[in-house]
């Protein structure tokens, strides 16, 4: 296989949750990396309850507006490499700017909040990575 | 190449159940579907002539790659109208996503 062809990287995104209400937060994405392809939370405080208002990236979402953080979660038994939720085309970027806004109803505690993104330059070959 | 479109949405005014319609402006290929929420789903598309899927229960898949949650379906469906039934105690996070396809 080409090591070329499948270059991807995870980038992290944290940001301190401290109250129940909308917490907005980006990051510049990885400016070496043509496509975002996979997004996953990997907190295991985050509950399941929690609710992703917005994710954009150039102004446009790539999730529905109110998308529940549970499709993005994932337990100790999914192998690293399937945790990422991919049902969308995949995002063209350039080191463009991510915008997350972040609910969670059920707050009780601060904690910090871990969104993973998988980018990559050949979506193609990563997508047969993600779905088989 | 896929993306995501939500089609139900509960509210506080649900009780145990409900049902719903989704129209698009255009002809739309369905590859799949999932929920939020720990309901059992029944829906059909306009033009199908069937119901495609009958009081599925969604649970929390929290052990299931999320990649593998959806029901994808074996031939994609070319449809303009969608409606559903949700049973199985609504609470405010259900909602239903149907995964279409350019």
């Amino acid at each position: 296989m080409n090591n070329k062809n499948m270059d991807f990287i995870v980038q992290s995104l944290e940001h301190e949750i401290d109250s129940n209400q909308i917490i907005e937060f980006k990051e510049t994405l990885d400016y070496g990396y043509k496509y975002l392809v996979g997004i996953a939370i990997s907190d295991v405080h985050c509950p399941e309850t929690a609710i992703l208002e917005v994710v954009k990236v150039k102004g446009m979402d790539i999730l529905p507006e109110k998308f529940e953080a549970a499709h993005l979660m994932s337990s100790k038994n999914v192998a690293p490499n399937k945790r990422f939720f991919s049902w969308f085309k995949p995002v063209q970027i350039s080191g463009d700017e991510m915008v997350i806004r972040f609910r969670d109803p059920d707050y009780s505690a601060n904690y910090v909040l871990q969104v993973q993104v998988l980018l990559c330059n050949n979506p193609e070959i990563i997508q047969d990575v993600l779905f088989t | 190449m896929y993306y995501l479109h939500k089609i139900f949405e509960a509210n506080n005014s649900e009780h145990g159940s409900a049902s719903f319609r989704f129209s698009a402006r255009e002809h739309k290929n369905v590859r799949g579907a999932f929920c939020t929420g720990d309901c059992s789903v029944s829906l059909a598309f306009k033009n199908q002539g069937t119901v495609v899927i009958h009081n599925l229960h969604f649970g929390n898949a929290i052990d299931t790659p999320p990649n593998e949650r959806p029901i994808l379906f074996t031939e994609k469906i070319s449809m303009d109208m969608a409606s559903g039934v949700i049973t199985g105690g609504i609470k405010k996070d259900v909602s239903v996503y149907l995964i279409l396809e350019n």
